[in-house]
């Protein structure tokens, strides 16, 4: 041992190590738990960590970068299936390592798991917290040595994140995440952190932001690695913040915009290392496939890191263990993964694909792009197009399963069958075990029995309820097994090719956050003034406040002053206001069944009743076009209401909610922009044209009512 | 203790955190030596078993760092040799077994016994590992030792990549005598800079940096070519880092002179027959941004790290007991290994027995 000491100090980046270990003992907490069902529904039965990629179980990844970047302790934080993560541990290689496994089933977030880590009184010194599913060849001793210097200059910079850059559309940047970062280049430090797709702005105080830095510089181009470097301050502040459930979601945004602590985040963007996050299906493709083109170097199949395989490299990217069967005339194409003892039957054809240990393919079978895991038995004259199929799971003669399908553990595809894309298949029966194999809601491990009137009593009743339905039985084809699973996965998490991706998504719906999407961030700079504070929440909370005034019978004048106080509290204008609440006002109960004349009737009763609130905004001109678009959109969206605009238009002139001037200006605006939609306009022509006339006499005579012709002396000021 | 030690050493093998031949033989002969020490073993068979289970497994770890599989061998050797010189001393031994030995002329490899118990063989074998190590630390000394025979004044040297025995070689020439070298660059490692940059500290070596593709341009004007190697196989060819071969068939084609600078540890008893038998692919990251790799979805990158050079391409090895020729190799070989102790080939043996019926479909594949 004495020898090995003295020669690894030789070698610079060890000596480095070295010099840490002597001031204090390096720790990580590895979290066991994604906390989220990106997975459903094979992490029902196994924990993400779990998870082969290819062919090599994600935590294994974490760990070996963790102890090859110097980390001494490993404490993994477990919530569900945490005994199958134990065993793992114990059995494999890691437990001739200090990896310690911290059983914690009474967690359901992040925050739950640092404050658990905090009463642990473990980590008293810097720590690195990584999620278990990361995958990295960083040098994490460089990182932590940036981290420790910022430290000493300054107490506050309490924590570093890494981040790996990449472009807007890169397959490796999970395209559920819509990161946004804005940081001070000259101290890297954090000062913006935005990650949603439902907003296609950012807004940056100038008293929080510019009075500080000088620069800062915002970028759509990072990967967020989730690897942080952390002083013992933060799982303080989860203590103390009792609240926090997420890093990224709660306690970020927290601290950026907390003025009263001077703690400080800072970045550590990647340029030539690589690091990535396994978050859902797609970046496990994606991640499989960086992989396989060996960016992760070292960490590549023939390196054999775990000891335990014995893969070589072959031209067009083909790994492949020993003794492996190869009968007859089948073809192996590019990018292929083969694990030891897999049998490939003649005439069949493999490319783009991962096969685990073990699987027998039969005569003429096709798989492109697939994700075997071991065991899995595919028989003659199968397809298999860009699917993940779980240990044990078979696939009977002639099946055809088609792109992003899910096969989990041990279901059987009968005979023939034909799957179509995104089917998802699994044994497990949510009901019986919902407990303890769920990822998040695993806090009553003890009453294995109880019913579904129990869970829904959970924190998430929803989501349990969701869960007992989650599966159907339905035709397997002869010889099947297996139920099939029917919760849609998120959009982007489907594990399939970029290119299937994109004509899939013309299909789809083409919802705002793709938009934004492609557009790239819109940065506004203008002061939070306008756009400041939750702008989700002031929506919510308006409309609530709508509905219960109508629902109770409230006056109107009292509803007024509440959503005033309210626009004062979120800082907002009038016209926010006004197209908050408009929906609300105009919503008919059970309008799918009422008849086109019914909904007319309610509809200018509603109007009727309710248009004195919008009056009582006293919007000016300009806000009143904005709001007859926003009427436009309101009816583009719920399509009952498409023929009766004008209608609506009209309702609101009588009752004074919308001046003539305002009306308008929307069709002149409408008119002379070409990419309008026009047809609105056309509907209610007959409309303006009166108006028009109307104005036009106005102007002759001034007879019309004092209140119009009062608004309209305003606004040509 | 000890056995963490050799997992550590695998470990740090499968990281590289010990990279590079020297560094890597160095270590490799101290853990063997170590192992020896401290392990019980009663004669020479069961350690030399040992050793070979060790050996396979250090290889395993690395199996493109041949220099393990050479030091492995070279310790086996040394066991072997020791055993027969101290059983040869001891007379009533001999004896024993006379009716296989009165030939002392002749002595089958395959019938030595080695299961004699010897009380010194321990001592013996450790004092031997360790003059192993001690050549090795001298051994660009004893390379650079030649220097003086090969260049001379004014010559212009081009030499590749990074290499200390050849850094060493081209100062100690530089003691006496005036040269040019030609430092070519080698992407994508790029580390011919760092040669570049320690031999211009010299005042007797004029150096110019060039790129890989000036390589042939400048040729003509060179009148020797001094490399490095990673290996040199049984034939006398050479795993080199890549693009060491365009560099040889460029001086080929100008009849430049080729000398390869290694010590002997390099010298390695396997086959190599073309470009892809021995050879490992590093990250694309060395010459591709990340962020452009999307583009590249349908586009497959290679880093080669090795470069195979045919025998033919070589004029002479300067290793550290002398120059020699590549058709010469296969005789060193038989001077510093045992036959018997040819660990790769033991390792596909078992292989192919496990896997007999289908290796011929394997290779039609390939």
């Amino acid at each position: 041992m004495g020898v090995d000491k003295k020669k690894s100090s030789n070698h610079g980046s060890s000596q480095m190590n070295l010099d840490i270990k002597r001031e204090e003992v390096l720790r990580a907490i590895v979290l066991g738990d994604s906390f989220d069902r990106k997975f459903a529904p094979v992490t029902l039965e196994k924990p993400r960590t779990l998870l082969p990629l290819v062919n090599i179980p994600l935590l294994d990844y974490t760990l070996e970068f963790l102890t090859a970047g110097g980390i001494e302790e490993i404490y993994i934080v477990c919530t569900c299936h945490a005994e199958q993560i134990k065993e793992y541990v114990e059995t494999s290689r890691w437990s001739n390592f200090k990896v310690f496994i911290l059983l914690e089933p009474g967690c359901n977030s992040v925050g739950e798991v640092l404050r658990a880590c905090h009463d642990s009184q473990l980590f008293q010194s810097d720590f690195v917290l990584i999620s278990g599913d990361v995958i990295s060849n960083m040098d994490l001793s460089k990182a932590l040595k940036v981290h420790k210097e910022r430290r000493e200059k300054d107490k506050n910079a309490i924590m570093t994140m890494v981040f790996k850059q990449a472009s807007p559309t890169h397959r490796t940047r999970s395209k559920q995440d819509d990161t946004v970062i804005g940081w001070d280049q000259q101290t890297s430090e954090l000062v913006y952190y935005g990650n949603s797709h439902s907003t296609n702005r950012i807004a940056l105080s100038i008293e929080n932001i510019f009075s500080k830095h000088q620069q800062v510089q915002l970028r759509y181009d990072l990967i967020d690695c989730h690897i942080d470097i952390c002083s013992p301050e933060v799982l303080a502040l989860f203590h103390d913040n009792f609240d926090f459930l997420d890093i990224r979601k709660d306690f970020i945004p927290d601290l950026l915009s907390n003025e009263l602590l001077e703690h400080q985040l800072h970045t550590y963007v990647l340029q030539g290392e690589y690091a990535a996050r396994v978050k859902d299906l797609r970046t496990y493709h994606s991640v499989s496939k960086d992989i396989i083109h060996r960016w992760t170097f070292p960490m590549v199949p023939d390196n054999n890191f775990m000891c335990n395989s014995t893969y070589s490299l072959y031209r067009q990217m083909i790994y492949k263990e020993k003794m492996v069967k190869m009968i007859g005339n089948c073809k192996l194409g590019e990018e292929t993964v083969i694990g030891k003892g897999c049998e490939l039957g003649d005439g069949s054809v493999i490319t783009h694909s991962v096969l685990g240990r073990n699987c027998i393919i039969g005569r003429n079978v096709q798989l492109h792009g697939c994700y075997l895991w071991d065991g899995v038995v595919v028989q003659d004259n199968a397809i298999v197009r860009n699917s993940l199929l779980c240990d044990g799971s078979l696939v009977c003669n002639g099946a055809v399963i088609e792109k992003g399908s899910i096969i989990s553990f041990g279901v059987i595809i009968g005979q023939g069958l034909h799957v179509e894309k995104f089917s998802k298949f699994t044994l497990y029966t949510p009901h019986k075990s919902l407990n303890d194999s769920t990822e998040n809601d695993d806090e009553d491990e003890d009453d294995d029995e109880s019913s579904d009137e129990e869970n829904e009593d959970n924190q998430k009743p929803d989501e349990e309820k969701q869960f007992a339905n989650a599966t159907v039985q339905c035709d397997m084809g002869p010889g099947g097994k297996g139920k099939k699973w029917i919760i849609k996965n998120e959009k982007y998490n489907e594990i399939i090719d970029d290119t299937d991706m994109e004509s899939d998504d013309t299909n789809d719906d083409l919802d705002e956050s793709d938009s934004s999407a492609d557009d790239g961030p819109t940065c506004n700079l203008k002061s939070t003034k306008n756009s400041g504070g939750q702008p989700k929440t002031f929506h919510d909370e308006v409309q609530a406040t709508v509905r219960r005034a109508i629902k109770e019978k409230h006056s109107l004048d009292n509803l007024h002053i509440e959503i005033r106080s309210l626009r004062l509290a979120y800082v907002k204008e009038s016209l926010d206001c006004v197209l908050t609440i408009f929906p609300v006002l105009l919503e008919i109960p059970d309008i799918q069944s009422k008849t086109q004349k019914e909904i007319s009737v309610q509809l200018s009763k509603n109007i009727e009743e309710y248009s004195s609130v919008i009056k009582k905004f006293s919007l000016n001109t300009e806000s009143q076009v904005d709001f007859i678009f926003a009427i436009q959109d309101f009816c583009d969206e719920n399509t009952k209401y498409q023929p009766l605009f004008k209608n609506i238009l009209f309702g609101f002139y009588q009752k004074g909610a919308l001046v003539e001037q305002a009306i308008i200006n929307w069709s002149d605006e409408t008119k002379s922009d070409q990419t309008a939609d026009k047809s609105y306009l056309e509907k209610c022509q007959d409309f303006i044209d009166w108006l028009l006339n109307a104005s036009e006499e106005e102007d002759d005579s001034d007879e019309e009512s004092e209140e119009e012709s009062e608004e309209e002396t305003d606004e040509s000021d | 203790m000890d056995e963490i030690n050799l997992e550590t050493f695998i470990l740090h093998l499968k990281r590289k955190v010990v990279a590079g031949s020297f560094h890597v033989s160095q270590k490799t002969a101290q853990v063997l030596r170590h192992y020896i020490s401290i392990s019980k073993w009663p004669n020479a068979k069961v350690i030399i078993d040992q050793i070979k289970s060790i050996g396979k497994r250090l290889i395993d770890a690395q199996p493109l760092e041949f220099c393990i599989g050479n030091i492995v061998r070279r310790v086996l050797f040394i066991i072997r040799e020791e055993y027969i010189t101290l059983k040869r001393n001891l007379p009533n031994l001999i004896r024993l077994d006379s009716s296989k030995n009165n030939l002392l002329t002749y002595e089958d490899p395959d019938t030595i016994d080695y299961s004699s118990h010897i009380p010194t063989l321990k001592s013996q074998v450790i004092e031997a590992i360790g003059e192993l190590i001690e050549e090795m630390k001298g051994l660009h000394k004893n390379v650079a030792e030649h220097a003086i025979e090969h260049i001379h004044s004014n010559e212009i040297i081009m030499t590749f990549g990074c290499s200390r025995t050849v850094e060493q070689f081209l100062v100690e020439a530089a003691r006496k005598r005036k040269f040019g070298v030609i430092v070519v660059e080698s992407a994508p490692s790029l580390e011919g800079r760092k040669t570049a940059l320690t031999l211009s500290k010299n005042p007797n070596i004029d150096v110019t940096l060039i790129p890989d593709s000036a390589i042939f341009a400048l040729m003509s004007r060179v009148n020797k070519v001094i490399i490095g190697t990673h290996a040199v196989m049984a034939n006398g060819g050479l795993i080199a880092p890549s693009g060491t071969h365009s560099l040889v068939v460029a001086a080929k084609y100008h009849s430049v002179p080729i000398v390869v600078c290694t010590g002997l540890y390099k010298l390695c008893p396997l086959y190599a027959y073309d470009q892809d038998t021995f050879n490992d692919f590093g990250s694309p990251g060395e010459y591709l941004k990340f962020q452009e790799a999307e583009y590249l979805v349908n586009v497959h990158s290679y880093n080669p790290s090795f470069d195979y050079i045919p025998p033919e391409l070589v004029s002479l090895f300067i290793t550290n007991n002398g120059g020699h020729n590549p058709s010469y190799i296969y005789r060193l070989l038989q001077e510093y290994y045992d036959p018997r102790d040819m660990l790769e080939d033991d390792d596909e043996d078992v292989n192919n027995n496990n896997n007999n019926n289908n290796n011929n479909s394997e290779i039609s594949q390939k």
